[in-house]
């Protein structure tokens, strides 16, 4: 197992062509836009003017 | 509003009360008569507008003289509309304390109707599909600055009738046999430099150690989890005789459910990233995750621990590729130590080939087909297999999917009667609201 893994860290550290992507967790909620929520997926039932000028920075 | 013929009336019987109060200097007089003009404006104003109001009433009948006078009349509506003063933004239904947090719903439901056959007996269930469950989340964030935020997560599954809990006899009332399961009530903090810090029930590091699966159909075959999808059925000998269910035989030795931990999962470094916890009764797990692309083609593997003290240890690898063309592989093994004296350590294999295609505007179609096999699970030299194939059908402009698995289980005991194998189909969908 410690082979394996130490293989599979230098393979990918060797590559240049990588960029991350966000870990899929399947059993979760659906990722995505959602039939009634939208685009965001989610309902946004309340947001503060400071939170959200937070999360513009 | 006070109508004009009303007006001077008022007005002249306020005059005289003014005057009886306080005597009015001439240049408070001329004041007053100022506003008075300018008060007589407004209302011949808005008498104009509301008679244009009537006639713009009266002409809607009939439906060619409306659009003609609508039309005639746009400029002026314009004009008005600069006029009018913007109207308030309407008040929100949901009013906080704070103006520094946000509070969101979302969830999903998944619904399937299963017809299994135990090769005695078959029988058609309406089912909550496990794979991923019907849920409802309540988060709560609050930011303390750009890059650190503090919340809350409650979450609650809604399993009626879940297929661990179904069989071919005595079949309780599918409603009664409902359940209102807590996924997660915690409270995190999240800082983009140190990771993130979970308290209370939740999903343990290794929660979905064998869940990387990037073919597509998870929905209908979780990885190696074949057990989620009719593990509440028994087998049956040759004679007809009851055996074993296949939750206690096979096992995708996904790691611990939801339970009361601390966990800790460091930040995203290049794709590589840990997780370590601490779960109620001494246990503990860790995890190493990568998820990537590598010369246009998706990567994710997993690699686990986990100790449920007084039970077993368990360590599992799992890797899943999407290549550019849509074939994807993925590949899992496991290995689990049980603490009964004697007991073998039971290992896992799996193996899933899938196709992922844009066959037209719907949404995107995945095929796959998969094979798995664990020895020594429930009893020594024990060898449970499952073999499945599945197509998902994504439709995204309801957020859906629709998908069909058939899936054969097999179970061989060497001190036991052979048993016959278990065929379950499923046809279903989940929604995300």
């Amino acid at each position: 197992m410690r082979s394996f893994l130490l293989i599979a860290i230098l393979t990918l550290a060797g590559c240049n062509d990588t960029k991350p992507l966000p870990y899929q967790h399947p059993q979760g909620i659906k990722s995505g836009p959602g039939v009634f929520s939208g685009e965001k997926g989610e309902f946004v039932l309340y947001q503060g003017d400071p939170f959200h000028q937070n999360h513009k920075d | 509003m006070i109508p004009r013929r009303y007006l001077t009336p008022v007005i002249l019987s306020i005059l005289p009360a003014l005057s009886l109060s306080a005597p009015l200097s001439a240049s408070e007089i001329d004041d007053l008569k100022a506003q008075m003009s300018v008060l007589m404006q407004r209302i011949n104003k808005l008498e104009e507008k509301l008679q244009q109001g009537h006639q713009h009433h009266s002409s809607k009948h009939p439906q060619l003289a409306h659009s003609t006078h609508a039309k005639a009349n746009a400029p002026t509506a314009v004009a008005d509309a600069k006029n009018t003063p913007a109207p308030t933004p309407a008040e929100p239904y949901t009013r906080s304390g704070s103006d520094k947090v946000k509070l969101t719903l979302s969830g999903q439901i998944n619904r399937a109707i299963l017809f299994a056959d135990d090769s005695k007996r078959n029988r058609v269930f309406h089912v909550e599909n496990p794979t991923s469950p019907t849920i409802f989340q309540l988060n709560g964030e609050g930011s303390v600055n750009a890059d650190t935020q503090i919340g809350a997560n409650l979450s609650a599954e809604m399993a009626s009738n879940p297929t661990s809990s179904i069989n071919m006899y005595n079949q309780p009332d599918a409603s009664s046999n409902a359940h209102f399961n807590t996924h997660s009530v915690e409270g995190y903090i999240k800082n983009v430099k140190y990771g993130q810090l979970w308290l209370g029930q939740g999903e343990p590091a290794s929660f979905s150690a064998t869940e990387t699966d990037l073919s597509g159909t998870a929905t209908v075959g979780l990885g190696p989890n074949a057990d989620l999808i009719a593990g509440g059925l028994n087998y049956r000998t040759k004679s007809g005789g009851l055996g074993p269910k296949i939750g206690n035989t096979y096992s995708g030795m996904d790691g611990s459910g939801t339970t009361n931990r601390v966990r800790y999962d460091t930040p995203d470094y290049h794709g590589f990233s840990a997780g370590v916890s601490h779960m109620d009764g001494d246990s503990a797990d860790a995890v190493l995750r990568y998820s990537g692309e590598i010369h246009k083609t998706q990567l994710q593997a997993t690699v686990s621990a986990l100790k449920q003290r007084g039970h077993y240890k368990q360590y599992t690898g799992m890797v899943s590729a999407l290549f550019p063309n849509g074939l994807s592989l993925t590949a899992a093994t496991g290995l689990r130590d049980i603490k009964i004296r004697g007991h073998k350590d039971a290992q896992l294999v799996y193996g899933k080939v899938g196709y992922l295609v844009d066959i037209w505007s719907l949404g995107k179609t995945a095929f796959a087909a998969d094979m798995g096999q664990i020895t020594s699970l429930l009893v020594n030299k024990d060898v449970a297999r499952t073999y499945g194939i599945m197509a998902l059908q994504n439709i995204d402009k309801v957020a859906a999917e629709v998908y069909l698995g058939l899936r054969w289980y097999h179970l061989k005991q060497r001190q036991a009667p052979s048993y016959k194998p278990i065929v379950a189909t499923m046809l279903g969908t989940r929604i995300k609201f």
